[in-house]
């Protein structure tokens, strides 16, 4: 296997980010548009097409215009480093991983209607108070009253991703108030949420191409995201169209909005009343027979309504040799966005593992169960190569001999709740509401 | 690991431990307060509302329809011991402390040590909005789910 070595340029360009994330920090208030940070990164811009509204933007704001438009011309420069150092990792792994990268355009982006627009003028006017007093200066007063924009955010049909996004967001600026008092805090990530968010509010996300295809869906396994307010499910599969040569890997989200109160077993079974026959695909492993259904252009399966169970699937053994795997939309680009599936077995591991990419739990969540004693221990692993601040696999899902490990045991657990939390809250609310 | 300079912070969460729900269906740390609503032993549709000020310790507790609890006399009412019971179980003992700013967070190890360090009396304030912050917290459950994609969900794998 060939090494996963980091291709040039991407260390250099997360360092000139990390000029403008430490800016960020501080805040704009007490901004210096001759921060070294800032002109390394802007001469490092200079020949690329945000050269000149970059330099225009960062001496709008040395001048004191400190206006959302202009950090979000600073967000977008980030973006499109951002963009370009996925780009060259996603060619390594696929290389690495010996499947075929396919580009996508990006979609045209509808208008937000008029509610939306209010709504994400709203939430930009908050994104530019955070970062004139800057992310590593928040006190509470700062923060709290965003809580009450986000009821409207996540009711609005055109706003969902946003909405997930800011929703964990401030929660977790809630949690960590002061920042000043935080003694290593996570600047990159704060700033690559913050830069996220304020570039959401610009324009909403593009809509990607689609087809209605037919053919056979084999789940592989799937990586659980979670903030306090949001389940989100990403089940990676492999797809392979009737008439299309090569198979396609894609994914397919199911997400619930919950409780910090709904936990454990549960989760399964609030992602279960949406997509009972995939969730539980994950546990005992079947393909799906699709017929008709929406495959947007950036590789992302709509989960249909209804649909056709085939026969027992074995994940930890299919063959992934050859198969497409789409890169997401250029807006959405960033190292973390590297995410492409492989299987294999212990030896497989150890192989990525000497290549550059070791196994990494950190982002398996507590609620898919799977130990790293688990993968060390199975005969074949369902995983993901990723990216952050350095290549590593993700384990999804692993198999011991005739047993499946991961998140088999939670799901079946899930549909035997005797009595579910969310069951304790309604009735509780339904009592108070009526008295 | 250099925390500064990766996209995907694990959050130090301790997942929840065994809750009384049908007890203390809302507890939350907001606003400098450790707050919460509590259900009435003897009446299905009594809850209280129940709260502990970070800093000073002060607390308070009244019936949904803001009529002081009986059992505040001096001292704090069984409603803000489960009240406590509930948070530690839900946000571990070390969180709860640091938030009400006990002195030695990590020492904290239990409902029971929390109460000896808080200090604070009773004291009258306003309450009825830690109720409509339950109803708002309810809402959540009530959302309808996606199928759609939501890619930016990739920096969030706990919490």
């Amino acid at each position: 296997m060939t090494t996963l070595e980091l291709p040039a340029g991407v260390q250099e360009a997360a360092r000139l980010t990390a000029g403008l994330d430490r800016v960020v920090m501080q805040g704009f208030s007490r901004f210096d548009p001759k921060d070294p940070g800032l002109v390394e990164l802007g001469d490092a811009l200079a020949v690329s097409p945000l050269g000149t509204s970059f330099r225009d933007a960062v001496a709008a704001l040395g001048r004191g215009e400190l206006l959302a438009h202009h950090l979000a011309t600073l967000a977008a420069a980030r973006a499109g480093v951002e963009g370009a150092r996925f780009d060259a990792l996603a060619q390594v792994a696929a290389a690495a991983l010996g499947v075929e990268l396919v580009d996508v355009d990006e979609g045209p982006a509808s208008p937000p209607d008029p509610a939306a627009r209010a709504l994400l003028d709203g939430a930009q006017q908050w994104l530019l108070e955070i970062a004139l007093s800057g992310l590593g200066q928040l006190e509470l007063a700062a923060v709290a009253p965003a809580v009450a924009g986000l009821r409207n955010l996540q009711e609005h049909p055109q706003l969902g991703r946003v909405a997930a996004l800011l929703t964990g967001f401030v929660h977790e600026l809630l949690d960590a108030v002061p920042t000043s008092g935080i003694a290593e805090p996570p600047t990159r990530r704060w700033v690559d949420l913050w830069s996220r968010a304020l570039l959401s509010t610009v324009v909403l996300p593009g809509v990607p191409a689609e087809r209605r295809v037919s053919g056979t869906f084999t789940p592989l396994g799937a990586d659980l995201r979670h903030h306090e307010h949001l389940l989100a499910c990403v089940v990676h599969g492999l797809l392979q169209v009737g008439g299309d040569d090569a198979p396609h890997l894609v994914r397919t989200t199911i997400s619930a909005w919950r409780v910090d109160a709904i936990a454990g077993e549960e989760v399964w079974a609030l992602l279960r009343a949406t997509a009972p026959e995939l969730i539980d695909a994950l546990g005992k492993p079947r393909t799906f027979a699709l017929d008709g259904a929406m495959l947007r252009a950036t590789g992302d399966l709509v989960w249909p309504a209804k649909v056709a169970v085939g026969k027992g699937a074995s994940p930890t053994t299919t063959s992934l040799a050859g198969a497409r795997w789409t890169k997401p939309a250029p807006r959405d680009r960033h190292p973390l966005q590297l995410a492409i599936p492989l299987v294999g077995d212990r030896g497989r591991l150890d192989a990525l593992a000497s290549a550059g990419a070791a196994l990494d739990m950190s982002g398996v969540s507590p609620y898919a169960a799977l130990t790293e004693a688990d993968v060390r221990a199975a005969d074949g692993v369902v995983g993901l190569l990723r990216f952050d601040d350095g290549f590593f696999v993700q384990p999804l899902a692993a198999t011991k001999g005739k047993s499946l490990l991961g998140p088999a045991g939670p799901i079946a657990a899930s549909a035997k709740i005797n009595k579910p939390v969310l069951g304790v809250l309604r009735e509780r609310a339904s009592k108070l509401l009526r008295a | 690991m250099d925390v500064s300079r990766r996209s995907l912070v694990p959050h130090s969460r301790v997942e929840p431990g065994k809750r009384s729900f049908q007890k203390v269906p809302y507890v939350e740390l907001f606003l400098g307060r450790l707050q919460g609503v509590v259900s009435s032993g003897s009446d299905a549709t009594r809850v209280y509302v129940s709260f502990i000020k970070a800093g000073s310790g002060d607390f308070y507790c009244s019936t949904n329809n803001n009529r002081p609890c009986g059992g505040l006399r001096g001292s704090a009412c069984k409603h803000i011991d489960a009240l406590v019971t509930n948070a530690v179980a839900q946000f571990g003992p070390e969180r709860v402390a640091r938030y009400l700013g006990c002195s030695d967070p990590t020492k904290i190890r239990n409902a029971h040590d929390i109460h000896q360090q808080i200090g604070g009396t009773a004291h009258k304030e306003e309450a009825s909005g830690v109720f409509s912050r339950f109803l708002d917290y309810l809402r959540y459950v009530e959302l309808d789910a996606s199928t759609e994609p939501r890619p930016e969900m990739a920096w969030f794998i706990t919490g």
